[in-house]
């Protein structure tokens, strides 16, 4: 009972006490934390200035605080809105500043630009006749086929004009997307170029906002006098109000890299806890644990009020999905059986798929939905049900490699080992249910959305691959052709074809109907991933008692 | 299983049994999942149709399935006579047959076309479409999200009149078709603001495919909760508490 007490307490303690920071930053904000706050719409979403400025500092710069010692020193330590102050107030300057990371030396060089640098200046990029050569070339290329797959040169200069467009896009394009209205739910662009007779307001106090930023006058009155003029057009509804402060929280709070810490925190206690026997580490590794999964809910309810719709559109949603329901079922499975190997396998599993989460582009983090993906009802059923399986395949693959390293690597078999392997049974038991249920519906969405139940689509027939190779298991230990260690290198196998599955098909195969907001961070992660998980399975065997 | 078991007695061929095994299907199973990753990268290098017509609509790829067809239909036969514990079993093993036959249907008998029309057109049956009813695209509507460009949501309003002359008006949207005598009209897309891309449908495998589907996930909860599948899995402790007996090394570790 008094376990539980403390339970309750945490999981209502922490949201309140994380708001009430929030509120007590607010009270000391400076002009920045103000215009922060401005809502502006962009791609189809109102999002605060914050949000927008995030994604533009990564959409140039690549980071959102950039303090490169290889920077001119005007620009160290600076963050994302002041990137977006400067952008917007003192545009030509800025062409001039080394903002466009290039990482890859190979196309330095080919560029004839210094390989010991890694930002360069907007106009130097733009002035650069080898890119423009360059770039022609690439481009011609995939006009002429379009299955062309560039190379990792190629790649980086891709990306480097994505960067050079981003920028150059907002510095020409018509300014911010602030001004509401009149009942509509849309924003109208402001900037210093031209602006309809609505918007002359607005953008005479951005003119006087710039004349104080180039001064280094008084920025509070400026914000203070450019929000009372926005909303003496309109005020923002509540509702829209209510979300641009929640987000303003996500941002600012960042829940998931509040979850990696609580998580880590948690194995790391649990370790000690191994070795040491004590009370208080079991209660402290139980408040850890709660914390970390407190954190994951709250960012979870946040994304979902914010955005509208199913936690699971998109990668990065995805990824953190699957690191809820191993954390879930790590618990639940260790409070069902208390001597197993559950939660150290969830704790694990749910860091590794936060931290992949976290590689996945900014701008891929909160994209509009297309058309044929607006149904909550299929979002929940069918993705939903498909992505919870694939938390399950992973916390049986962590499983998995548990029994291997301990077992077959390290040979510390006990009765304890027999567990384990029921354990991993249990969780793909688990996972191939609804692998196959959620592969089913995704059939019955298609036959609704697509008008065919099946197609051949890779995904729908790498999802059949992996289902077969967890059903193809499943009969050759019936007739006994493999037994545990068989049993938990097919975990790993099957979950290597579930990462195909889930990544491979889009960002490797690139092809097929399901390419909705798919992100291309962490490929080489993967890569090195899957070519280590080859190596230690082969590892095993070699290792493995003949027995076996 | 490597002995014969009691409800084996039935007169049946050593081949049947064989072809009804398990050692018959892993083979197979196998080979069909190397078909299909042929299939796959066949797709993302050369293209669908091309994937199609090679690997998923080709002789041996039919073959193929045929035989996973016959190796399920003699798993189930040569179980007879069936007790209760086959319950999950058969329930599993004939659902794949019936996905299976469903998929052939759908391969054989599904009709699809793509109709395009603008607003105030129509699309008439004539002797050579299948298609039993006109279609007139009364209106078309492309909702955006605020201020920008991308679409959030179509639809399209259409009257479809049948052969016997009756009619009635529709709005169908993504993801909310309208079915109508075996037939179903999707909203496929859009051309500009007035012009609907619409799908017809008429698919006679889709129906026995759902039935199979919703008892193979029922064939597999009970499975789940037969005996034989409740602990682990038949066969597989012995072996390792008869190794851990061996190895009378133990660890205290618990996570």
């Amino acid at each position: 009972m008094r376990w539980l007490s403390i339970l309750l307490v945490a999981l209502f303690v922490f949201p309140i006490s994380s708001t009430w920071a929030m509120t007590s930053e607010k009270i000391g904000q400076d002009w920045k934390t103000k215009f922060a706050s401005i809502p502006i719409q962009d791609r189809g979403r109102t999002m605060p200035m914050d949000t927008f400025a995030r994604r533009l500092a990564v959409e140039i710069t690549g980071r959102t605080n950039w303090s490169n010692g290889q920077l001119s020193t005007g620009n160290s330590r600076r963050d994302h809105i002041d990137l977006l102050a400067d952008l917007l107030f003192k545009p030509e300057e800025m062409l001039t500043e080394p903002l466009i990371p290039i990482g890859r030396k190979t196309l330095k060089v080919q560029l004839e630009l210094d390989p010991s640098m890694m930002f360069f200046s907007p106009r130097e990029l733009m002035r650069n006749d080898k890119l423009y050569l360059f770039s022609s070339e690439l481009q011609s290329k995939m006009e002429h086929n379009h299955r062309y797959r560039p190379s990792p040169d190629e790649k980086a200069l891709m990306d480097a004009q994505k960067r050079i467009t981003a920028l150059s896009f907002f510095v020409a394009g018509k300014g911010l997307a602030i001004v509401p209205v009149t009942g509509t739910d849309t924003l109208a662009r402001a900037g210093f170029a031209e602006a309809d007779s609505s918007a002359l307001h607005v953008q005479l106090a951005l003119i006087t906002m710039r004349e104080t930023y180039l001064t280094d006058g008084d920025m509070d009155t400026a914000v203070d006098r450019l929000t009372r003029t926005i909303n003496s057009i309109q005020a923002h509804t509540p509702a829209v109000q209510s979300k641009i402060n929640l987000e303003l929280l996500y941002n600012t709070h960042n829940p998931w890299r509040m979850a990696v810490i609580a998580t880590f925190l948690a194995m790391l206690l649990l370790t000690l806890r191994w070795i040491v026997h004590s009370r208080t580490i079991s209660l402290l590794v139980v408040l850890a644990i709660i914390w970390a999964i407190a954190e994951q809910a709250f960012g979870l309810w946040l994304r979902v009020s914010i955005l509208d719709r199913a936690p699971v559109t998109n990668t990065y949603e995805a990824l953190l999905w699957i690191g809820i329901v191993a954390i879930v079922c790590g618990v639940l499975g260790q409070l069902l059986s208390p001597r197993s190997w559950y939660l150290a396998a969830g704790l694990g599993a749910s860091l590794l798929a936060i931290l992949f989460a976290m590689l996945v582009p900014i701008a891929d983090q909160t994209n509009s939905l297309p058309a044929v993906l607006r149904s909550n009802y299929w979002l929940i059923i069918h993705v939903l049900t498909i992505v919870t399986s694939f938390g399950a395949l992973l916390l049986a693959a962590v499983l998995a490699h548990i029994y291997l390293i301990k077992d077959v690597l390290l040979h510390h078999t006990s009765e304890k080992s027999d567990r384990i392997i029921v354990q991993i049974y249990r969780m793909m038991q688990f996972g191939v249910i609804l692998l196959t249920a959620g592969t089913i519906l995704g059939g019955v969405w298609a036959a609704d959305s697509w008008g065919r139940f099946w197609g051949w689509d890779p995904k729908e027939t790498w999802s059949l691959i992996s289902i077969m190779i967890y059903f193809a298991l499943l009969h050759a230990r019936y007739v006994g052709w493999i037994h545990d260690f068989g049993l938990a290198v097919v975990a790993i196998v099957g979950f290597l074809a579930i990462v195909w599955t889930f990544y491979g098909v889009n960002c490797v195969m690139a092809s097929g109907l399901h390419s909705y907001g798919f992100g291309s961070g962490g490929d080489i992660w993967i890569a090195i991933w899957a070519v280590a998980e080859i190596v230690f399975i082969n590892l095993c065997f070699v290792q493995k008692p003949s027995d076996q | 299983m490597t002995h014969r078991l009691d409800w084996h007695k039935a007169r049946l061929d050593r081949t049947f049994l064989f072809l009804g095994s398990i050692r018959f299907a892993v083979p197979i199973l196998i080979l069909t999942i190397g078909a299909l990753i042929y299939g796959t990268l066949i797709e993302s290098t050369i293209g669908a149709a091309k994937a199609r017509s090679i690997v998923y609509g080709s002789w041996w790829f039919v073959v193929l399935m045929t035989l996973i067809c016959l190796t399920l239909i003699l798993a189930v036969v040569t179980r007879y006579p069936w007790r209760k514990k086959h319950t999950g079993f058969i329930l599993v093993h004939s659902s794949l047959i019936v996905i299976i036959v469903s998929g052939f249907l759908s391969f054989l008998l599904r009709v699809d076309g793509t109709i395009t029309l603008t607003e105030g057109m129509r699309f008439s049956a004539t002797a050579s479409s299948p298609v039993p009813f006109t279609i007139e695209l009364v209106d078309f509507r492309k909702m955006n999200y605020p201020g920008s460009t991308i679409a959030m949501a179509y639809e399209s309003d259409v009257l479809i009149t049948d052969s016997n002359g009756r009619s009635h008006t529709q709005t169908i949207r993504m993801n909310n078709p309208h079915k109508f005598n075996g037939w179903k009209v999707y909203q496929a897309g859009f051309e500009g603001s007035n012009t609907a891309i619409l799908l017809v449908t008429k698919d006679p495998g889709l129906l026995p495919m759902y039935v199979g589907c919703t008892f193979l996930c029922l064939g597999i909860l009970i499975m789940y909760y037969s005996k034989a599948y409740s602990r682990g899995h038949p066969g597989i402790p012995k072996v390792s508490i008869a190794r851990s007996k061996n190895t009378k090394k133990v660890l205290t570790c618990d996570g």
